[in-house]
């Protein structure tokens, strides 16, 4: 980050307006109140409440990884032809959370980095990102211990919540560009940016957790905790970094044409290992919940250097059965 | 928003197949059949270049798509062959096409047998059921660079007489110097005159050196482990031992997840691993 050194800051009251000018150009998308959760939806009354907002009960990765998606179409007339087109929406996610657009880094790394995905790919370039730092931690979050509390890249512009205005840091080009092209509401701002100390009550050593999964992979504790699972796979879908999917063919009833088409799916599945002739590699759900945490927690640090897991905590919160990887990992220690 | 890649339009789109021409179809046994295909793009065909034990994604359009070895030489570029057993959706409307109706390939993917490993040295190759075709491009690829490498052995085992496939290939290799080639049966009838058992009693009736010796094994998942026990059991070390692996690979490319063992992609690191690597994941490969 710290791609100017100037820092900005707007009225929360003024928000509404840089929304309004901003939705000339943008498909805005925000947390919305449903009930007692948020979720990332497309606004548009663009007055916000974000009274006791935490983080949204799932991630935005619909926004990037839509699913079903079609990757392309093939006519079958007297020549068999394929086509494919790329969406070129161009969308605003507001009140991203920092563990998020840290996740959204992640899928970075696997969509683009190695055989770029031009669907993500696109996507992720068509897309504005303002992340809003937390005022305070939920019960679930655990990003301290990752370090993905802080915005460090990935995101357009940072905001900071600071009573009646949000502080403002720029992140990219496009960023500061919506800052000058709307200098009546955002105020040069002189001051040391407060960030808000927060407490955590779950965190997961990351100085050991490699070593540790290494050395536990026949504790005990993974077939305790397996036993519970349900295999219902909550915790994949709620996962901003959960990026797996499966790939079909749906055809038109005539069946002249039809489209391939990928949809999400999940390693907590009995299915997802399956291949012809019904072998399973992963019959039994405490291979699967290793999988889980490992691929978490471990398979990337040691070929990239980096932790899938983001820390929002929702496997955590959305676990029906309490199933708990931060106090998994922690048992791990103990013989 | 990632600033320094501007997203261009004629960006290929790497999950779209090139369109082949099934020009022959070759029925080995009632559930195996051997494809020849010929890219519709006169460009590609001559320009394809594959190793033996890489993969290809084929695609029936309206069933779906699945891996498949290659199973011809990677010299000639006239036409490719997989060759299929009739086991599941795809594979079963494989086997309703005719030749010329036209499917999709993409690839190949995956890295392919470790040739360099192999050079100057024996190579052992153990083959199992449908698992021969991928061991028979890498055959073809050896004897048509015969001087670089040492002896040859083949280890096959079928189902039964009737599951044998690439007859006239096996009579075609006989007669090569240095090559011995065993086979046998899980169950036979009577007059069969060749081996009866699983594939692992066939190391009781050959001489394999230890040293300077590769061992390749493709089959299912409990012949490879019990046929690694054998060739530990020759000597062999653990880095000298390479498997197939096989998943249910969607993207080829690394991220539909379906073939992640441990830290390991089987479409990118694989399809071909060592007993060693195999071994420090932290999954059970059986």
């Amino acid at each position: 980050m710290h791609f100017s050194l100037l820092n900005y800051s707007i009225k929360k009251k003024d928000l509404s307006k840089l929304f309004e000018r901003l939705k000339k150009e943008y498909e805005i998308i925000a947390p919305v109140k449903n009930g007692s959760d948020y979720n990332f939806q497309n606004i548009d009354s663009t007055v916000l409440d974000l009274d006791d907002y935490i983080n949204t009960r799932y991630p935005a990765k619909e926004f990037f990884l839509p699913s079903p998606e079609k990757i392309f179409t093939f006519t079958k007339n007297k020549r068999l032809k394929i086509s494919s087109n790329f969406e070129t929406k161009k969308r605003l996610i507001f009140g991203m959370r920092p563990c998020d657009v840290n996740g959204l880094l992640v899928l970075d790394k696997i969509f683009i980095d190695d055989y770029p995905d031009p669907f993500y790919k696109n996507r992720r370039e068509n897309t504005v990102i303002i992340s809003l730092n937390c005022n305070k931690a939920g019960p679930y979050c655990f990003c301290q211990s990752l370090g993905t509390d802080t915005v460090k890249d990935g995101a357009d512009l940072i905001f900071t919540d600071s009573k009646s205005e949000y502080s403002v840091e720029i992140g990219s080009v496009v960023g500061e560009k919506i800052v000058n092209k709307n200098k009546d509401l955002f105020k040069f701002n002189s001051k040391k940016i407060k960030k808000p100390k927060l407490k955590f009550k779950k965190k997961v050593d990351t100085e050991t957790v490699v070593e540790d999964l290494k050395n536990g992979i026949d504790h005990k504790i993974w077939k305790k905790e397996a036993d519970r699972c349900i295999s219902c796979a909550a915790c994949t879908i709620v996962c901003p970094t959960c990026y797996c999917y499966d790939v079909q063919d749906v055809n038109s009833t005539d069946g002249k044409e039809g489209n391939r088409v990928r949809e999400w799916n999940f390693c907590m599945l009995y299915n997802f290992t399956r291949v012809a002739g019904n072998m399973v590699f992963r019959p039994d759900r405490v291979e699967r919940l290793k999988q889980f945490v490992y691929h978490k927690l471990s398979y990337l640090k040691e070929t990239d250097n980096i932790f899938l897991c983001v820390g929002c905590g929702r496997c955590i919160q959305s676990c029906i059965v309490d199933i708990d990887l931060t106090k998994i990992v922690k048992k791990l220690r103990k013989k | 928003m990632i600033l320094d890649r501007i997203f261009d339009p004629k960006i290929e789109n790497p999950y779209c197949p090139n369109l082949a021409r099934i020009t022959e179809i070759f029925r080995e046994t009632d559930t195996i059949k051997t494809f020849k295909f010929k890219f519709l793009d006169k460009n590609l065909q001559s320009s394809f270049f594959f190793l033996p034990g890489q993969f290809i994604q084929v695609s029936v359009f309206g069933m779906g798509e699945i891996p498949l070895t290659l199973c011809s030489t990677p010299f000639n570029n006239d036409f490719f062959q997989i060759s299929v057993r009739r086991i599941g959706n795809v594979t079963n409307a494989l086997f309703n096409l005719k030749e010329g109706d036209v499917i999709g390939v993409r690839g190949p993917y995956g890295n392919g047998y470790p040739i360099n490993q192999m050079m100057y040295k024996n190579v052992v190759m153990v083959a199992g059921g449908i698992g021969f075709p991928p061991v028979r491009s890498l055959i073809e690829y050896i004897l048509s660079r015969r001087n670089y490498f040492g002896n040859l052995w083949l280890l096959y085992g079928a189902r039964d007489p009737t599951d044998i496939v690439f007859r006239k290939d096996l009579l075609k290799w006989k007669k090569e110097k240095d090559f011995n080639i065993l086979i046998t049966v899980d169950r036979a009838p009577q007059g069969w005159k060749g081996n009866v058992g699983v594939v692992t009693t066939l190391f009781d009736k050959v001489e394999i050196p230890n040293e300077n010796t590769i061992g390749i094994v493709c089959g299912p998942p409990i012949m490879m482990k019990f046929v690694t026990q054998e060739l530990q059991k020759l000597g062999l070390r653990d880095d000298q031992i390479y498997l197939s692996m096989e998943r249910l690979m969607q993207c080829g490319i690394g991220k539909c997840g379906h073939c992640n063992i441990g830290k390991k992609y089987v479409c990118k690191d694989g399809p071909v691993f060592s007993y060693d690597e195999l071994k420090q994941l932290n999954e059970k490969i059986w």
